[in-house]
């Protein structure tokens, strides 16, 4: 049967599998440069080993606690930092930095804003910026580009189509980017990977913006690694990642970040493509306002965020330009925020123009997806969110008011939702909301506008207790996949059930055990192994009583 | 002829399982289906289940009947409503997970 998602909502092939996350390089067959060090080994000392460590090699920890003065930095390409796991494959390497200081991973500097145009080589596009196109021809030679840089290619205002503003338009004034990296350059064509997603950009006035192979970081990363501040909380961001290509955090641990004076995030990747935060326990602010989350990535493509456990956060992602990437199979629990019982936003559009993201598989109070206030800041287009278990609520208040399972506000066209859970059972009052803050407690919170291009795809929900007819007339007759990101159920999975969010078992999607992340964050390990789910019967018939 | 009579001969009409209403309202009638599973290999089944709605409509825990069929049995019998069109599908389910859905198969009486 056919896929129920329009074609056109996808991304082009169809599918996230093969263009999200880390598919260059396989960081588990790297070999060791050094280590395991000592306990009494200092931060220069580390980032002088990491600074030598040859590329394809990792720089090993041993078990215990470092006492970091200073920040640890990784900007070479090629490298791990890795520490030591329990039992239970939980980190046991224990970074513990002195006041200000943090981690990060970066070449140099970066900067998108207004004031960052001179860091960049821009040339104007001529042609090729459709659906699918791999290859653009540039209006000037787009002299230094070469094979292997990051490229973003951005375009301006466009309203009803292309809108959004505030600090997190590319240059001050240009909402939509997709970055793609550069796999040849013929005169004035530059040919990419991945194709581009968006049919609606062709006739705007395009470009590209590059930098030089000096300033990115390609396959590098930290595993193992568990990450607190001496002081018991971070003054700012606890991993920075900027201008980096297929880099990762991966199995880390990190706890603690002091209230904000900005946007302050425990992993900000900033101008990225192909990063990947997986399996990671991300917790704990010394306040519950606003400005304070667990992730960012402005102006970043085919990120994954994948298996993660966010807790005691009082929001965890706003998403700010970004495109053809994947937040799927994380978990979220006790989400605190400044009014007790008001349910936040979590993770959801706050500024400039995403596209083409992928939303799958999360246990999640809610997206509250914003328009922020005035001048339309926060803007998407064709975003899926699919096998969702969305509670619209959460127990940490415990929460009772803005108990929405999904909120658009104005202009976030062409969502489509599709085979999720959804509602907590006497919280949600209505189906439909209006779009708005507070109200009546609502399966779906959309404006008139966003929801004009909405679609509800055999979606069950708490309150009519059942998948809708609308929503089940919706399917025409076609079906949601098991998955957008994989092609079968994931080893790391282990016995758990695939896909885990089912329409029609509300005993299993409403489990949070049946989601690996979940499963670890009750228990402390990792589900036992498992294999695939069965196929299908077949040739179902009636048959001559016996 | 006996409602048992009646459920045998139409099930074996070349109707992809339909069934008329030729029974009384009044009673509920009985029938029996079956389906064909391959398990991968080393594969062993929990336990199949059948669900039966009403209408043409995707199938949950919330509008269908569901009958929970305990190891590797293929065949059900079912208690079918009498004067609504029924539809029926079958799915699998084993230690690592719960399987699509079979194609669904037609029911009345």
């Amino acid at each position: 049967m056919a896929d129920a998602v329009p074609a056109n909502r996808l991304p082009f092939g169809g599918t996230w599998n093969g263009i999200v996350g880390v598919r260059e390089v396989d960081p588990t067959t790297r070999t060791r440069y050094i280590g395991p060090l000592p306990t009494s080994t200092t931060v220069a000392q580390i980032n002088s080993y990491l600074a030598s460590c040859p590329s394809g090699q990792y720089v090993e920890l041993a078990a215990g606690t470092f006492s970091l003065n200073g920040d640890l930095t990784l900007t070479t390409s090629g490298k791990t930092l890795r520490g030591a796991v329990d039992a239970n494959g939980l980190p046991t390497t224990v970074l513990s930095f002195s006041s200000g200081a943090n981690a990060s991973i970066a070449a140099s500097l970066w900067d998108f804003g207004s004031s960052g145009a001179t860091l960049f080589t821009t040339v104007n596009v001529g042609s090729g910026a459709t659906r699918g196109s791999s290859t653009l021809t540039l209006s000037g030679t787009p002299t230094g580009l070469t094979i292997g840089r990051l490229m973003w290619i951005s375009a301006p205002k466009n309203a009803p189509t292309i809108d959004g503003g505030g600090w997190t338009d590319w240059f001050g004034t240009r909402p939509f980017t997709q970055v793609v990296k550069v796999t040849g350059v013929s005169g004035n064509n530059v040919s990419f990977f991945p194709a581009i997603n968006a049919d609606y950009i062709n006739s705007l006035a395009l470009q590209v913006h590059y930098r030089s192979a000096s300033n990115q970081v390609s396959f590098s990363g930290f595993e193992n690694l568990s990450l607190i501040n001496a002081s018991g909380f971070f003054d700012g961001n606890v991993i920075d990642i900027s201008g980096a290509d297929q880099c990762w955090v991966k199995n880390c641990k990190l706890y603690g970040m002091a209230a904000p004076s900005a946007l302050n995030a425990f992993i900000y990747l900033y101008c990225c493509y192909g990063c990947e935060i997986r399996r990671c326990d991300i917790a704990h602010c010394s306040s519950y306002g606003s400005s304070t989350y667990g992730l960012a990535s402005p102006h970043s493509s085919g990120i994954l965020f994948v298996d993660n456990y966010f807790h005691d956060l009082p929001n965890i992602y706003p998403v700010f330009a970004v495109s053809g990437s994947v937040f799927a199979y994380n978990y979220f629990t006790n989400e605190p925020y400044q009014s007790a019982t008001w349910l936040s936003q979590i993770v959801f559009f706050h500024g400039s123009h995403s596209h083409y993201n992928l939303f799958e598989g999360n246990w999640i109070a809610t997206h509250y997806n914003d328009a922020t206030a005035t001048g339309n800041m926060s803007h998407s287009r064709n975003n899926l969110f699919a096998r969702q278990r969305m509670l619209g609520w959460d127990a940490a208040g415990p929460k009772s008011a803005n108990c929405h399972c999904i909120t658009l506000e104005n202009h976030h066209d062409n969502v489509t939702v599709a085979a999720c859970v959804m509602g907590h059972p006497g919280t949600q009052t209505v189906y439909n909301g209006n779009g708005t803050g507070g109200g009546s407690n609502s399966i779906f919170n959309a404006d008139s506008v966003s929801s004009a291009t909405l679609v509800r795809l055999g979606n069950y929900n708490t309150v009519n207790g059942a998948i809708p007819a609308a929503e089940t007339s919706a399917l025409s007759g076609g079906t949601v996949a098991a998955s957008y990101l994989y092609a079968s159920k994931p080893a790391w999975f282990g016995d758990r059930p695939w896909p885990w969010v089912d329409p029609s078992n509300y005993t299993q999607s409403n489990d949070a055990q049946s989601l690996p992340a979940g499963y670890r964050a009750i228990n402390g390990r990792d589900p036992a192994a498992g294999g695939a789910a069965p196929t299908a019967p077949t040739n179902l018939r009636i048959t001559p009583s016996p | 002829m006996t409602r048992r009579e009646a459920v045998k001969l139409l099930s074996v009409l070349p109707t992809v399982g339909m069934l008329s209403g030729v029974l009384s309202a009044a009673e509920p009638a009985t029938v029996t289906v079956q389906w064909d599973w391959e398990p991968g290999p080393g594969e062993a089944i929990n336990y199949f289940q059948v669900f039966v709605t009403s209408g043409d409509v995707v199938p949950s825990e919330s509008n269908s009947k569901v009958i929970r069929m305990p190891g590797d049995a293929r065949r059900c019998v079912l208690s079918l409503p009498s004067g609504q069109l029924c539809q029926a599908r079958v799915r699998a389910a084993s230690a690592h997970g719960i399987s699509a859905f079979s194609a669904p198969i037609l029911l009345s009486v």
